[in-house]
């Protein structure tokens, strides 16, 4: 495997985990800011807009977690681990939560992009749900070929 | 138990050690000690035909069935 690309996409997935942090904390005055000067109907639905946001900000954050827990077990050349399968799982679970609470707010503000978040998140978690059973199954031949004397 | 190896007995017999064996047999004394203590899931032909040949047994000397 490319190892700079590797090392490149874990070290995208550090800034991503510091900036959600960072914007997690300063959505409240980001929020603000954005109903002062972006949109009035932000203002209006502050509380919402913040606890949904707040919301899939925390589980977004659990993802690159969970993705960066993934990338360190590549970068160690041992990738075919049961932990991965569960972390797989876990971001399905995540992922859902993010459409579900998205999906929520599209019936309390009803834009396009959403609409296509809700769509996004529905998918990852689809797919992130097949990949833990397809990374299952290869964990269990990995186990049997390192068992084959 | 179902397959039950004996290459303890076989090794005994012969005088041989695991490391020594696991030499002259090309496969790493870990791997040899997994075959051994019966925790391998597959043997290839190629090694149970080194081992055979180092042994000078026959693959039924090294592999057992047994009854649960």
């Amino acid at each position: 495997m490319d190892s700079k690309l590797v090392k490149f996409t874990k070290t995208v997935l550090d800034v991503m985990f510091g900036g959600g942090f960072f914007v997690l904390f300063t959505l409240p005055v980001s929020l603000k800011l954005l109903g002062k000067y972006y949109s009035a109907k932000i203002e209006e639905n502050f509380l919402i807009m913040l606890v949904s946001l707040a919301v899939c900000g925390v589980f977004g954050i659990l993802i690159i977690a969970q993705l960066r827990r993934m990338m360190r077990t590549v970068i160690g050349g041992n990738c075919f681990v049961y932990a991965n399968v569960e972390s797989l799982q876990k971001m399905a679970v995540f992922s859902i939560v993010i459409a579900g609470v998205t999906l929520t707010k599209l019936f309390v503000m009803p834009t396009p992009a959403t609409a296509v978040v809700v769509l996004v998140f529905f998918i990852a978690a689809l797919f992130s749900q097949v990949l833990s059973h397809v990374f299952e199954k290869a964990v269990s031949y990995k186990e049997e070929n390192d068992l084959t004397i | 138990m179902g397959i039950k190896i004996n290459l303890d007995v076989l090794m005994a017999q012969k005088k041989t050690g695991l490391v020594e064996l696991a030499k002259r047999v090309e496969i790493t004394p870990a791997n040899l000690s997994i075959l051994k203590n019966n925790k391998a899931k597959a043997i290839r032909f190629s090694t149970l035909e080194a081992i055979c040949r180092e042994l000078g047994c026959q693959p039924g000397d090294i592999i057992e069935y047994e009854e649960d």
